[in-house]
């Protein structure tokens, strides 16, 4: 089954941010990197559940390459 | 009632003493009695706005949304003692801001009266009700640290300042300031207490965002089902007996006045009521049909708080239709514009403030108009303070919210909004991830 990531929340100081796919994605990649190797973030599907690591990242990938297409 | 004829029995032996001498001193006595009463009055909305609040959230959101109603509280006690109290009705520097009493460090050569201390627990109790309106709008998934610091930001900075613009000229002749000059009347609050909660919700919930799956991707509403509409009924009935004192008790005395503004308050609240539950039957197909009668009662009362004290019973009454229909309209219009509003903070304290303040000029009674005005000259003095409200707080908001979100993190974690959380958050082990896989698949970002 195909995994769609919607939203990303990032941990801060003292909560969590919640992040639009294209605001994760204008992160620079070091920075996007970090968070992901630090578990300073959550991948969201549409209906907010977190997704697997693993998954929402590859689809995050894929996600990815299709804004550069479009 | 009894307990009103309790307060009153003691104080009959201060009325003996009293009497030969003067009636001047039983009078303050019985003015700073009914203040006290609408004190207490108006504190009682916590309980209200508590039991609105956590009747309107989820199940598992209960809890931490009556904790943060209560943690609110003290935060605001604490602020607006230290700080708030003296920016609002401190000697004015500039007709900007107050500039003496913090701490209630105050001496009688200031020029302070012997109520002062009755009149900072009214005036407390207000400052109280403008923070609390946010924890509403915001709940479910603001993080409790976040929120603690928009209480604090709301009740020493933005709700005090705006409320020296006001009402700065309440306990000093002559302490004229920004909006008392120019004949602004808010008499006990739609703008200067709804209305400033409401701004700082709406910049609030566009900041922090809906809560998780509240919206499809298409924009669709997904139903979260309140915890108790029973809760939020008694919440409201609390809330609309707890503004008699609201209204009744700005009048800052116990006169003529104090009947006829009650009487206007539940006025307004019931046609509010009644004009949602036609409105909402009649052209929205039912649609959330409960909490929109409940919130219109509130909408009502919010409504004719700005002018209670100017208009006739048929104008209280025509505040209260058109405030509970505004709440209808506005409660749908958030949804189509998926701003997500759990308890309906927004149309009720922003809509109806803003309409409230508004209707002084239209349906008060002019001859009332503390500054002679004729009534549209009074209608554009009463939108340049609405606007100069939206401005101040909404600026203000919005640079609070932005810093909170850039050091501090708006929201509780995903795990839990999903399932619940406490004022210490909830301890969370991280998802076990092959470590390998993970780079290899990072590589490709």
């Amino acid at each position: 089954m195909d995994v769609t990531v919607s939203q990303v929340s990032v941990k801060k100081a003292g909560g969590y941010n919640l992040l639009s796919v294209a605001e994760f994605l204008a992160m620079s990649a070091t920075e996007r990197t970090n968070l992901i190797l630090n578990r300073k973030i959550e991948f969201l599907g549409p209906d907010g559940g977190v997704l697997p690591m693993l998954e929402a990242v590859r689809a995050i990938n894929k996600q990815r390459a299709s804004v550069i297409e479009r | 009632m009894a307990w009103l004829v309790l307060c009153l029995a003691c104080l009959v032996p201060s009325l003996a003493v009293a009497a030969p001498e003067s009636a001047a001193p039983v009078t303050a006595s019985l003015d700073q009695l009914w203040v006290l009463v609408a004190a207490a009055l108006v504190f009682l909305m916590q309980a209200g706005f508590l039991a609105l609040e956590a009747g309107s959230v989820r199940e598992k959101a209960a809890p931490i949304t009556a904790l943060k109603n209560v943690a609110d509280w003290a935060i605001c006690a604490a602020t607006f003692f230290l700080f708030g109290w003296a920016l609002m009705f401190g000697h004015s520097a500039g007709g900007l801001i107050g500039a003496d009493g913090f701490s209630l460090e105050v001496s009688p050569a200031g020029g302070w009266s012997g109520g002062l201390w009755v009149h900072f627990m009214f005036q407390l109790a207000f400052a109280g009700t403008a923070a609390t309106i946010v924890s509403g709008a915001m709940s479910e998934r603001t993080g409790f640290v976040a929120y603690m610091v928009v209480s604090a930001v709301v009740t020493t900075l933005i709700y005090p300042m705006f409320g020296h613009w006001a009402w700065g000229n309440s306990f000093f002749a002559g302490n004229e300031t920004l909006l008392t000059r120019i004949g602004f009347v808010d008499f006990a609050g739609s703008t200067v207490v709804h209305s400033v909660g409401g701004w700082v919700s709406l910049v609030g919930v566009l900041i922090v965002g809906p809560r998780l799956g509240r919206f499809g991707p298409n924009g669709e509403v997904r139903h979260m089902r309140p915890y108790s509409m029973a809760l939020s009924g008694l919440g409201v009935l609390l809330l609309w007996f707890s503004w008699w004192g609201f209204n009744g008790g700005s009048t800052l005395a116990l006169d003529s006045r104090v009947g006829p503004i009650i009487n206007n308050t539940n006025l307004s609240a019931t046609f509010a009521a009644l004009g949602s539950l036609l409105h909402c039957a009649l052209f929205q197909h039912k649609r959330d049909i409960t909490p929109k009668f409940l919130n219109a009662v509130l909408g009502g009362l919010v409504g004719v708080t700005a002018g209670c004290a100017i208009v006739t019973p048929l104008g209280a009454v025509a505040i209260g239709l058109t405030s509970g229909v505004l709440c209808n309209l506005a409660s749908d219009w958030l949804l189509r514009m998926e701003i997500d509003d759990p308890v309906g903070a927004i149309p009720v304290h922003l809509f109806c403030g803003v309409w409230g303040t508004l209707c002084v000029g239209i349906f008060g009674q002019s001859h009332l108009f503390p500054s002679g005005k004729g009534r549209l000259e009074q209608i554009g003095v009463q939108l340049v303070g609405v606007v100069t409200c939206g401005l101040w707080t909404g600026a203000t908001a919005l640079l609070t919210f932005l810093a909170i979100k850039r050091w501090v993190g708006l929201r509780v974690s995903p795990q839990e909004e999903h399932h619940g959380f406490g004022i210490a958050g909830t301890l969370e082990e991280p998802e076990a991830v092959d470590e390998e896989s993970l780079r290899k698949a990072l590589e490709e970002i």
